[in-house]
């Protein structure tokens, strides 16, 4: 891993490979949009795309629908809370399937932190892919910045070991506490990673660096690597003072002289847009400290494929520490800031996430050139940081439906002033929630007007956060599909079911209303009726055989056998509906596997 | 570099992030019409697509079907009922389709219709050497649908003779234009059965490997030039080669068939100086409407007038809101006092009554979203509450991406641009006259001119 890569930010699927499940963390509000446009599609492998021909876009929904709900809750991502109004969402139904959480459920705390974790199906052999960058769930992110990424895929073995958790060194930890701060639902989720790591073997030459809110200064986590000196590339710089860098350098186990800021200039084409911050009073500061401020040339690159015509600002943060023999480089989540890392006693007050290994990868280290004013004059700018805390009292809150209750809960640090709620629910209805010590509950069983998004308020503070589904596979089925004429919306829900086990290829041609003559989904033209019979029982068994292979595969999994069974209850009440003696059969055979099972 | 990882070697990387070029989404159903426009499409052009524009490509694609065909059945394909079995056929397909367009620029020409264009100039500019055809993972999953073929595949699946029904396998039709379009081209590009008879050792090559393959053991002789190509934008109302057409009229134009009469109401309107003229004469047509009973053209007149006053409404609107890069959501009330927007809505208002009023409005499936757009605009007495009401509509009714919506009295952008989206409900009568014209069905020469107003010439065609 001497030299970067040039790659594309969209992560695709390994060849062949079937999504089991998905962790993704992200600093910034998650773009429902960017999620269901592209990273879904990617990762689920779409055969459809979002296209302005009605049918094309009836199927990709129905496929994008229904293959999430499969996964459904196994899409996990834990971001901040808000810190400002939300946006309007496009896709507000995307948080059924895709379950959003935010952190703060203990005590104050800001998720940073940039992993993407995949456990993927290929063939029997399963895989675990990590990614751990500085790119956010947002459009913008992955459009008009330039990121830097680590990652790694590794095979998992049949069974977990808890010492195998051990060189995963900070990560477990990381995990463990993000999954606390995120509440009780999302900590099982991350168990489930957790696990997974027990079921592979870390690479030997990494380590990872990790940040917890209330922890220990993240910085002391790179003097065992006994750095001679640290060059950092990060957009934002904290408001640092001689304390706090002296503080930090003790930590990480380097004199204040030997740290190297890489900045950009007042003329850097990246000082135009808000993505870098150094306040001048923290300039100063680091200066007088003995921290060499070096300048970024505007024509610097990082690679040979990054063009001077790119107009993507730098949001990738590099930490390059030089020891006597070696050169490791951390690409990490972490700005060079107190709230990324801590200093002294001083804890962070981020979830950061980085990985350090050994790189013969020297342009950071070679940007060296000094500032001459008044040609090249250090890019001063006073700006909110983009970790900076949300200033409120109201400092988490979770909204879940189990189908018969919306739970709701709130932790705030202002104990006297009452908070309510609004919920908002698909169709536009509103209904309103008092709290009392923290919790709340409204029933609700409405599955076509589901419960979307909860506005929580205290006095002047407000916060919203997605609503997750809780509801068990039958009761999660009685929701349309999303974006689906609802007329069209059984049917397509059914063609997949079918498609999923082996069944016809979903084509506008199958789907009555899309195209199709009204015949049922995965029988053809009858020309010879004692052929057809045969044809049409061989494909039903077809389909009944693949679903029991992945019944019995399921059978550990508490969560993915019932939705097995739930596909059987599909399937079965899908061939009960059609005429002829294979379809009878089938039903017969299916009603058999289901009594079996129960 | 591709972005793939092995299941066996566990794989690390440290990379920057490469510029980040999306498959733009089209968001073109701002006011929840396009089912209806769809369905006058079927009814006025049953079997074609949007995106059928050239003629030539059915005949080029055809020769992609038989050969892709004679590779994937060589390789061991032989069903194509399942998702994993159509996506196996179609690895194979791919890599032609765009060896025809480096073809297309390896000759000089560089209009027609050329999807995966920019990529494929690209790959040309890197030597040929870039996996994929230079494009990402998810250009590549994506080409299936915004591709060549993705852009003929009703053409393919629902015009009898061209394949078996199926989209892929390649029917009399098919085969003849195949043959064809073989023969044309210079001898050392021609393919024979016997290349795919002899020793390939088709494992490896079904690794993911199909593009490479193409290259350099298929079809080493594609930037061979000559003969056919995709037709250039300034030929494209000009007839096809006379033993191309001879095959392709009766099988799209055959006698007596609704695409053959719809092509012979357009060719006859020449007075039609407009789209809407044309869809009167459309609506007219006696013989049309013996074709398609018990469905009626009579709504038609008026459902395109309503839906081009709407889309010039909210033009309007979204021109308003972006006139001030840093005052983007302006008041409604501001709005309303908008010369311009007050004259846009009151046009939709007046259309907006004539469509309540318009005959055979009941026997049109569609029809409530439009007469729910006209009943909220006759509802709305002044400009301001045409406004919302044309807003509200735009935010219940319009698919995909709202372009804006009203808030605490401001109407706020929802999206950066709608580009393309900002397009007119059409009935596929252009490529319905394109394809008319190049087959020699009828001249159609003032039908194209009426209908090349507002409309781009290939929607998706920038897209990769």
């Amino acid at each position: 891993m001497s030299t970067p890569d040039w790659r594309d930010v969209l992560p695709v699927p390994p060849p062949g490979g079937q999504l089991l499940e998905a962790w993704l963390t992200s600093f910034e509000d998650p773009d429902a949009g960017l999620l269901v446009e592209y990273l879904l599609p990617s990762l689920l492998g779409a055969s459809h795309s979002l296209s302005q021909e009605v049918q094309e876009r009836a199927l990709f929904f129905g496929e994008l629908g229904t293959a999430l709900e499969r996964l459904r809750g196994r899409i996990t991502v834990i971001s901040s809370p808000p810190r400002v109004v939300r946006e309007l969402s496009q896709y507000p139904w995307l948080w059924r399937y895709v379950s959003h959480f935010i952190v703060g459920a203990n005590s104050r705390a800001v998720q940073h932190a940039k992993l993407w974790a995949f456990h993927w199906k290929v063939g029997d052999e399963e895989l675990l892919a990590l990614h751990v960058s500085s790119t956010n769930l947002t459009t913008s992110a992955f459009k008009k910045q330039i990121q830097a990424c680590w990652q790694v895929s590794v095979c998992l073995s049949k069974r977990a070991t808890v010492n195998a958790r051990r060189p995963w060194g900070e990560f477990v930890p990381f995990l463990e506490a993000l999954g606390t701060s995120a509440g009780a639902v999302a900590t099982e989720r991350l168990e489930r990673l957790i696990t997974l790591l027990g079921r592979a073997e870390c690479p030997d030459d990494i380590t990872f660096v990790a940040s917890i809110p209330g922890g220990k200064s993240a910085a002391r986590q790179l003097k065992q690597f006994e750095p001679s000196e640290i060059h950092v590339l990060t957009p934002t710089i904290g408001e640092w003072n001689d304390q706090a860098v002296d503080s930090w350098s003790t930590d990480a186990g380097v004199a204040p002289g030997k740290l190297h800021l890489k900045w950009i200039a007042t003329s850097h084409p990246w000082a135009k847009n808000s993505g870098w911050t150094l306040s001048e009073s923290a300039g100063k500061a680091l200066e007088a400290s003995g921290v060499l401020i070096e300048r970024l040339p505007n024509a610097a690159r990082f690679t040979e494929e990054h063009r001077e015509a790119d107009p993507r600002w730098s949001h990738a943060k590099l930490y390059l520490l030089r020891s006597r023999r070696k050169r490791r480089l951390l690409v990490t989540s972490a700005n060079w800031s107190v709230a990324a890392w801590g200093a002294g006693k001083t804890a962070p007050h981020n979830f950061e996430l980085g990985v350090l290994f050994e790189s013969e990868w020297t342009n950071l280290e070679s940007i060296d050139e000094p500032f001459a004013p008044p040609d090249t004059v250090p890019f001063y700018v006073d700006r909110a940081d983009e970790e900076e805390e949300r200033a409120s009292t109201l400092e988490w809150a979770e909204a879940s439906w189990d189908g018969k209750f919306l739970h709701l809960s709130a932790r705030s640090l202002d104990s006297t002033t009452p908070i309510t709620a609004v919920v908002n629910f698909s169709g536009g209805a509103e209904a309103p929630v008092s709290l009392a010590s923290g919790v709340g509950a409204l029933p609700w069983k409405d599955p076509e007007r589901t419960p979307l998004a909860a506005r929580f308020s205290q006095g002047g503070e407000t916060l919203e956060v997605d609503v997750i589904d809780l509801r068990p596979p039958s009761d999660f089925s009685k929701t349309p599909l999303p974006e689906v004429d609802p007329a069209l919306a059984k049917v397509l829900r059914e063609a997949f079911l079918l498609q999923r086990y082996g069944g016809p290829v979903v084509d506008a041609d199958s789907i009555p209303g899309l195209g199709a003559a009204s015949r049922p989904i995965g029988t053809a033209v009858p020309t010879d009726y004692s052929v057809q019979a045969w044809l049409d029982a061989r494909a039903a068994f077809s389909v009944v055989d693949s679903w029991r292979d992945a019944l019995d595969e399921a059978k550990s999994e508490p969560l993915t056998l019932e939705r097995m069974r739930q596909d059987g209850e599909e399937l079965r009440a899908l061939y009960t509906r059609r005429e002829g003696p294979a379809a009878s059969l089938v039903v017969e055979e299916l009603r058999w596997r289901l009594d079996e099972k129960a | 570099m591709a972005n793939d990882l092995s299941p066996h070697a566990p794989q690390r990387a440290w990379y920057f992030t490469a510029p980040w070029d999306p498959v733009p989404i089209r968001r073109g159903d701002a006011l929840g019409f396009r089912a209806g426009a769809d369905y006058f499409a079927d009814l006025l052009a049953p079997g074609l697509s949007n995106n059928t524009a050239d003629a030539r490509w059915i005949s080029i694609l055809s020769w992609c079907l038989q050969w892709s065909h004679a590779a994937w059945r060589s390789a061991g394909g032989g069903d194509i009922s399942r998702r994993d079995d159509q996506r196996a056929r179609y690895a194979w397909l791919r890599p032609l389709e765009l060896l025809w367009v480096d073809r297309t620029l390896e000759a000089g020409q560089d209009t027609g219709q050329l999807r995966g264009r920019r990529s494929v100039e690209r790959w040309r500019k890197a030597d040929r050497r870039l996996p994929n055809f230079a494009m990402t993972p998810d250009q590549f999953r994506r080409y299936r649908q915004v591709g060549t073929y993705g852009a003929y595949r009703v053409v393919l699946r629902t015009v009898s003779g061209l394949t078996t029904g199926d989209g892929w396998t390649p029917d009399d039709t098919a085969l003849k234009l195949a043959a064809l379009v073989n023969d044309t081209l210079p001898r050392a590009a021609r393919l024979k059965q016997e290349h795919f008879e002899n020793g390939t050792k088709w494992g490896v090559w079904n690794q993911e490997r199909h593009a490479e393959y193409w290259v350099k053991q298929g079809w080493t002789g594609w930037a061979t030039i000559g003969g056919f190509l995709p037709t250039p934008d300034d030929a494209l109302r000009n007839q096809l080669p006379e033993e191309e057409r001879h095959i392709l009229e009766p099988a799209i134009f055959a006698a007596g068939s609704t695409r053959r009469v719809s092509a012979e109401v357009l060719a006859g309107a020449k007075t039609a100086k407009t789209h809407a003229e044309l869809c009167d004469a459309l609506a007219a047509s006696t013989t049309l409407l013996t074709k398609i009973k018990p469905a009626s053209l009579a709504p038609l007149p008026a459902f395109t007038r309503f839906a081009d006053a709407a889309t010039h409404a909210m033009r309007g609107v979204w021109s308003a809101i972006n006139q001030d890069d840093a005052k983007q959501a302006p008041n409604v009330d501001e709005l309303a006092r908008s010369t311009e927007i007050r004259e846009r809505l009151e046009r939709l208002r007046e259309l907006g009554a004539t469509w309540l009023r318009a005959p055979g409005r009941s026997t049109f499936p569609h029809e409530h979203v439009a007469t729910r757009l006209a009943e909220t605009m006759q509802a709305a007495g002044t400009t301001t509450e045409q406004l919302r009401a044309l807003s509200r509509h735009h935010h219940e009714h319009g698919g995909g991406r709202r372009w804006f919506r009203e808030q605490a009295g401001k109407l706020v952008p929802l999206v950066a641009d709608t580009g393309i989206a900002a397009t007119d409900y059409r009935f596929r009568l252009r490529p319905l006259a394109r394809l008319a014209a190049q087959c020699g069905a009828a001249n159609m020469n003032n039908a194209l001119d009426a209908i090349s107003q507002q409309e781009p010439d290939d929607e998706e065609a920038d897209a990769l």
